[in-house]
């Protein structure tokens, strides 16, 4: 990013900020409603402990279910690339996984799995998988059947197709995935932790809503666009490094 | 080795919505071992589907294609084929002697020849780009590393389908000049499809004239002149001429 665009960058969120402050304090909204940026600063001196270690466990729960259902994508769609009778199947029951609200399955798989880390593992990992064993299928099937038909001169065997073909056709379809998932498995996380856990930001969030203490849910709710923004970032970072010219 | 082309009877049909779409119907040809022969004909009459029938990318529907003798798929199995069409079609995440070098990781036959991938970059003009990403390359280039993976397998039959059509005419004949010059080098036989009438009785000894649609073999012209050939020569135009009347007086075709 250039000075210049960062400068601007910085103004307006600073201007947006201001803003935000002088209206809460010139309409007198109470901070059960709606706090100001100074409070949720405030907050965050207060309870930078807590948001800490609540970050660090969440994060560590969305990175584990975001792995397992991202890798649980890739394989689903390297069976089906090789498969294809088995995706009216695959993709029916992916689909009832899918299609199922979260806030249905979270109590069930807390009761079975208990209020540690493994529920909400389990339940961001049900959020990601999806996208990734589509969009993977996706770029598996896009590899450019002019290259294709070469390799069919040379008699390449499917195997040879898929190793040196349709596996690295793949990777923007895939990177797209991850850059639309890691975020999307915070939210996986917290809405599990929200519903039963020990520990969390989740966990923390449902605490100050029952305390209406708003500039610690707010607080935590920065530090979880931080974390998301931050995982989106991995991922284009990622996405750099493999791009060939 | 160069590889005896003999096709028999060949008929094809893309499935559309009413039915079936005849695309090739009787055809018959019978290409000598090492000749070097173009397929011309109006745009849609089938030539590329007919280069498919023979490199075993299509299966026939109506009669058959052999190779020195033998089934396609055999030929194919022992890496004979080298398929080459207008699209470069290159891995964009490898380098051109990498690309080069896939032709002889994909199915490798222990005992089958080839050539050296990095002397074959070399032998195509490409020998300060090797290390190049395909992006970085202009079409023309594009192409001849396309050229150099398509020959590195020292295959016995060269099947190129208007493989250089996309470039500007200066590229298009340096192209082809540098593609007879290994075809000479070779004992290949070529069956090369193309647009250009002028470079098909430059390049060929014989060239095919398709029909239109359902294609058949409309008339088959042999180019009896000494190599390399003066394109200014009467016998030159004479043949030029002969090819184009074909093209534009097409028999058949569909009602």
């Amino acid at each position: 990013m250039k000075w210049s665009t960062a400068w601007l960058n910085g103004i307006v969120v600073f201007f947006v900020l201001a803003s935000w402050e002088w209206l809460v304090g010139v309409m007198q909204v109470p901070v059960y409603l709606l706090p100001s940026p100074l409070a949720i600063v405030t907050a965050f001196g207060a309870h930078w402990r807590g948001l800490l270690v609540g970050a660090v466990v969440t994060t560590g729960e969305a990175l584990a279910g975001l792995v397992l259902g991202s890798l649980l994508g890739l394989l689903l769609a390297m069976c089906l690339n090789f498969w294809e009778r088995l995706e009216p199947a695959v993709m029916a029951v992916a689909l009832f996984a899918k299609s199922t609200p979260l806030i249905a399955i979270a109590p069930i798989l807390t009761i079975w799995l208990g209020f540690g880390p493994a529920p909400k593992v389990v339940i961001t990992a049900l959020i990601t998988f999806f996208p990734v064993l589509v969009n993977s299928l996706t770029g598996l099937r896009a590899a450019d059947p002019a290259v294709h038909a070469v390799m069919q001169s040379w008699h390449a065997s499917r195997w040879e197709v898929f190793v040196h073909l349709r596996w690295r056709a793949q990777y923007p379809y895939l990177l797209a995935a991850l850059k639309s998932v890691a975020p999307l498995s915070l939210v996986g996380a917290v809405v599990a932790e929200w519903l039963g856990a020990s520990s969390g930001l989740g966990q923390l969030m449902w605490l100050a809503y029952n305390n209406l203490n708003l500039p610690l849910l707010f607080a935590a709710a920065v530090v979880l666009a931080l974390i998301g923004s931050l995982l989106y970032q991995v991922v284009v970072l990622i996405e750099r490094r493999m791009y060939y010219l | 080795m160069a590889v005896k082309v003999s096709v028999e009877g060949l008929g094809f049909g893309y499935p559309a919505a009413t039915g079936v779409l005849e695309t090739l119907t009787g055809i018959n040809l019978n290409i000598r071992p090492g000749a070097f022969v173009s397929i011309v004909g109006a745009n849609g009459c089938g030539k590329s589907t007919l280069l498919k029938l023979i490199a075993g990318l299509l299966a026939p529907q109506r009669g058959s294609v052999t190779l020195s003798g033998e089934p396609v798929a055999a030929m194919r199995a022992r890496k004979q084929i080298a398929w080459m069409a207008q699209p470069p079609a290159l891995l964009p995440w490898l380098t051109v002697v990498q690309n080069v070098r896939l032709a002889l990781q994909v199915n490798p036959q222990l005992g089958s020849s080839f050539r050296d991938p990095t002397a074959m970059v070399n032998a195509v003009g490409l020998a300060e780009f090797a290390d190049a990403y395909p992006a970085t390359l202009s079409g023309g280039m594009q192409q001849r590393a396309a050229l150099a993976r398509a020959l590195v397998l020292d295959a016995g039959l060269w099947l190129l389908d208007e493989p250089f059509s996309a470039l500007d005419e200066m590229t298009r004949e340096a192209l082809a000049t540098d593609l007879l010059a290994l075809w000479v080098k070779s004992s290949a036989t070529v069956v090369w499809v193309t647009h250009q009438v002028q470079e098909a009785v430059r390049l060929s000894d014989c060239v095919y004239v398709l029909s239109a649609r359902p294609a058949q073999v409309q008339r088959e012209i042999k180019i009896g002149l000494a190599r390399p050939r003066d394109e200014q020569s009467a016998g030159f135009m004479a043949l030029v001429g002969e090819v184009r009347s074909e093209l534009e007086h097409p028999v058949g075709g569909a009602p």
